[in-house]
């Protein structure tokens, strides 16, 4: 096609492709973490293994009922197995009773 | 023929919708798409190619019909001063400052830059808008209450510290009027980045029944050569640090007089809202009565205290109130109860809660300003203005 | 990690995502490809490599345990609704050559290079050979969960430069790019790896690839256009942008695609690439990702026993923390790369190895004392948390035993688990004694194989094509 300046115009399409997730809502929030469990996801990076344990500490001092179960009870969130323990995960979750969960390191 | 190249300054939200869509329906259920007949109606993608024999006339007549003015002109968003504006930002133009309530749109670096430009900031005042739109979105400053509230309140930009001579922000004539570009487009911006990413359209999401020409621009600096110390050095900051403070101010009341009228008009019914949420309003002193206590013995904490003990409510006037009677009895907090069974109720909680600036000309008949707080929670929000060249 | 914390909170559990500084804005995008845009995310300061015990300490206890409390205790902003994007056969811009490069480049639809402006005609050359429909699904994509479909394939590979006649190739990659055993969710990460394409079968020579001099060099319309058609799908449909989803320090650009020479192959009886991942006979593509690789100049000697010294001792060269996805993350995942001239080649078959012979050779060649490989993983970059000894993960179970024949620390280990997981192609000039190494970046881009399928009116197509 050519413009009124005499030069080619382009009609041109989207490269992209269309969107399959419509963006749901998030897990409803707890009112307070006190005497609840929080279990940890961990994908063996990024000195987890060291914050986890400070995140322990200084919950407990705040909500001295919080339990933890710890992330090696689940497995790497990252790595081989990282398919199976994701499909596992919901059921874990509840076989072990977790109320919330931290989950780590995206860095 | 002549085109410009623009970039989008509409709200995207994190899920990638456009927060337009909403507004259009919203609009469009209350009967006000005459203001913007095309809302809704632009290429969903980050740049616009617009194309005509006029284009800065194209996109102003686009960008009003879409609902993106203020109804003043703008200047079009092109990609060249974006790239100007980012550069003078320090930060990465991908860079999300959050959601922009109430319909989340996301704040990145870069639409606020166009949202800037076409307020008609200088690059250099960018450090400026960025640290403003981080207070507007403190969760203290409650930006949804603020944008949807029928009530008419504006957000109040309080400069201090080196950039207000540096960028030429105005203290001293007029500083609350118009006629001085960084006062006028800073406070602008921060507007436009409300309505675009936000969506405070009037009439469809925000219900404010008049508004106020406060929402225009509401921008000010403090006074540098007054005795006092400044409301940031007040606030905890160090003098060579610059700020922007952020208050919720719901009019703008003009005081004529000294300490007494202040007083006066604090402990009327012009506070009535505020009290209900223990809020924090501003009182802009002159700098001539600012100099006059000063010589005689009088600090800012004093200054306060006395307003605190002078601008009180009479307790008949309250109960009497309109508001009074709108708000259950238990909603009242209680400093308010406890005060009116004495007779009468101070405007604020603590003194402290006064945000006390210093600006203005130099009058010898001394004219004042009181800016009554809105809503809740009380909101006094601080954000630090990095150096050129810095980050955040 | 994020896909971790949405699977919790689809199951009705409130999570709190720890994410460092750096990495906050991939981390709120990629969010947004998973479904949930709101999922909060606690600050952990700065980059936690380069804190000391105590900082470490002070940053998560003044900064992320409040973090935590907020993302679990405080509802995040609700989320709903459609977004309206064009359907593919929507015309979105028109204008001028230089017009529609800005248009694409502003958007992010270009690699900085001009791109040939995709128009419904050209779209539907490629279109001509392929059988399908242009809107059958070729699979779904991360980080931004976009389908893939014959159409949006297309175009991408009229954008690169790529001829019509190619589009099964084109097909066949992306195919190889939406099975899960890739991991293209992986090809924003931090070492920033790159695909590796490698041809088989007759459409080498059918559609012009070079697979000789200069086999890894831009220069040649299909080897180069479709290493670009790759990188541009990667931003536009799985969504890999700078400084948001891609978060690849460095980074690399497309590699072209690699040709073997099958001439020489079937000279000295050796395997293709292909035929060893499982795919036997005809055309077939496998992407692989490489984290770096490297020349190996001037490979002398006449007999295997004086060339695989060298070879093996070049690999070992290539392979320094990759050797993770050997002994750590995906045991066993990594494939390192060797490329041999064809010269090199049939020295090493007249000297009596077939692939699966040389894999064995280099397997107990290419070895590295055991103190080192345990100061990759662990001392230097602290990837295996605990820093196992490759004794205790013997003794675990978790990796060969060949990884402790003894407990001394110089004692030498391979790079890989087992002689197979070596990979040999063929290709470059045929008369220069260069062999090339990669080293792999394992499960995250793990060696993946498909067949090209071809339309049925394939010879005629092509015919015309190449009348033209």
């Amino acid at each position: 096609m050519i413009g009124s300046d005499g030069r080619e115009i382009y009609r041109v399409v989207w490269p992209r492709g269309a969107r399959t997730v419509q963006a749901s809502n998030v897990a409803p929030r707890l009112s307070t973490l006190e005497g609840k469990t929080i279990g940890q996801l961990w994908d063996d990076l990024f000195r987890g293994d060291e914050i986890f344990p400070i995140l322990e500490e200084e919950l407990s001092r705040r909500f001295p009922g919080v339990r933890f179960v710890r992330y090696d009870t689940f497995g790497s969130t990252h790595g081989r197995h990282e398919g199976k323990v994701l499909a596992e995960l919901p059921e874990m979750l509840r076989r072990h009773q977790v109320d919330a969960v931290i989950s780590g390191m995206a860095c | 023929m002549d085109a410009l190249w623009v970039l989008v300054p509409a709200g995207q939200r994190a899920s990638g919708e456009w927060i337009d869509d909403t507004l259009r329906a919203r609009a469009a259920e209350k009967g006000l798409l005459g203001r913007s007949p095309r809302a809704g109606e632009f290429p969903r993608q980050r740049v616009e190619l617009v194309r005509g024999a006029d284009p800065v006339a194209a996109v102003n007549r686009l960008y009003q019909e879409r609902g993106w003015t203020d109804g003043l002109p703008i200047v079009p968003p092109t990609l060249g001063r974006i790239d100007e504006m980012v550069a003078a930002g320090g930060r990465d133009r991908h860079a999300s400052l959050g959601e922009v309530a109430p319909l989340a749109g996301l704040a990145t670096v870069e639409k606020i830059a166009a949202n800037a430009v076409m307020a008609g900031c200088e690059p250099a005042y960018f450090p400026v808008v960025l640290a403003a739109v981080e207070a507007i979105l403190d969760p203290a400053f409650n930006l949804r209450g603020v944008q949807t509230t029928d009530e008419n309140v504006a957000p109040l930009l309080v400069i201090n510290g080196p950039v207000a001579a540096r960028l030429g922000i105005n203290a001293a004539w007029g500083a609350l009027g118009p006629g001085w570009p960084a006062n006028a487009t800073i406070g602008r911006a921060v507007r436009l980045v409300m309505q675009n990413l936000g969506g405070g359209w009037p009439g469809a999401v925000s219900f404010a029944g008049l508004g106020q020409p406060g929402r225009y621009t509401l921008c000010l600096a403090e006074r540098e050569d007054t005795p006092w110390p400044q409301l940031h050095v007040e606030l905890g900051y160090r003098p060579d640090q610059s700020t922007v403070t952020l208050l919720r101010a719901e009019t703008v009341i003009n005081v004529t007089g000294g300490l007494e009228e202040v007083a006066s008009v604090m402990g009327s019914a012009a506070s009535l809202f505020g009290i209900l949420h223990s809020g924090k309003p501003a009182v802009v002193l002159s700098p001539l009565t600012a100099r006059r206590l000063h010589a005689d013995g009088w600090t800012r904490a004093m200054v306060r205290e006395a307003l605190f003990t002078r601008g009180r409510l009479d307790a008949a006037t309250w109960r009497g109130s309109w508001i009074r009677t709108a708000v259950r009895a238990s909603d009242w907090p209680g400093w308010v109860s406890a005060a009116a069974a004495h007779g009468s109720i101070p405007a604020v909680r603590e003194p402290d809660d006064i945000t006390l600036v210093v600006a203005g000309a130099d009058l010898p008949i001394p004219q004042h300003a009181y800016c009554p707080s809105w809503g809740y929670p009380p909101c006094r929000v601080t954000r630090v203005i990095p150096e050129a060249g810095q980050g955040p | 990690m994020l896909r971790a914390s949405a699977v919790a909170e689809r199951a009705g559990v409130p999570t709190a995502s720890l994410v460092c500084e750096g990495f906050i804005g991939q981390a709120a995008t990629t969010s947004v490809g998973l479904g949930l845009p709101g999922l909060p995310t606690a600050l952990v300061p700065g980059h936690v490599d380069v804190q000391s015990p105590e900082e470490l300490r002070r940053n998560v206890a003044a900064v992320t345990v409040d973090a935590v409390i907020r993302n679990l205790t405080e509802a995040p902003a609700a989320v709903a609704g459609a977004v309206v994007e064009p359907a593919p056969g929507d015309i979105v811009f028109e204008g001028t050559f230089d017009e529609v490069n800005r248009y694409f480049y502003e958007n992010d639809w270009s690699d900085g290079l001009p791109i040939v402006p995709p128009t419904p005609d050209r779209v539907a050359e490629f279109l001509r050979f392929c059988d399908r429909a242009p809107d059958t699904a070729l699979g779904v994509l991360l980080p931004d969960k976009r389908r893939a479909t014959v159409w949006n394939v297309a175009v991408n590979g009229v954008m690169a430069g790529c001829r019509p006649e190619y589009m099964p190739i084109l097909v066949a990659l992306i195919e190889a790019m939406a099975d899960p055993r890739y991991g293209v969710e992986h090809s924003g990460n931090t070492p920033g790896a790159e695909t590796l394409i490698i041809l088989n079968g007759p459409l080498i020579k059918e559609l012009g690839f070079n697979y000789e001099q200069g086999a890894l060099r831009d220069g040649i319309q299909a080897n180069t256009s479709i290493g670009r058609f790759w990188r541009l799908y990667l931003r536009n449909v799985a969504g890999f942008l700078h400084h948001r989803t891609d978060k690849g320090t460095f980074g690399n650009t497309w590699r072209v695609v690699l040709a073997e020479n099958e001439d020489a192959l079937r000279r000295i009886g050796w395997t293709t690439i292909a035929e060893d991942e499982g795919v036997p006979g005809g055309n077939a593509v496998t992407i692989s990702r490489y984290t770096g690789g490297g020349v190996i100049a001037s490979v002398f000697g006449n007999t295997p026993d004086r060339m695989l010294p060298y070879l093996a001792d070049a690999i070992v060269g290539k392979v320094g923390w990759e050797l993770l996805f050997t002994v750590g993350m995906g045991v066993g995942s990594q494939r390192p790369l060797l490329i041999l001239s064809p010269i090199l080649a049939e020295t090493l078959a007249r000297g009596g190895l077939d692939k699966s012979a040389l894999k064995r050779r280099l397997f107990e060649l290419a070895r590295i004392p055991a103190s080192k490989l345990e100061k990759y993983v662990g001392e230097w970059t602290n990837f295996m948390p605990g820093r196992p000894k490759l004794t205790d993960l013997v003794k675990a179970g978790q990796i060969p035993a060949v990884f402790a024949e003894s407990d001394d620390p110089q004692r030498l280990v391979p790079l890989v688990c087992r002689p197979e997981d070596l990979m040999v192609a063929v290709s470059g000039d045929p008369l220069r004694t260069n062999a090339y190494a990669f080293a792999h970046n394992g499960i995250l881009g793990y060696p993946t194989t498909k067949p090209v399928r071809l339309p049925a009116d394939w010879s005629r197509l092509l015919r015309e094509a190449r009348a033209r």
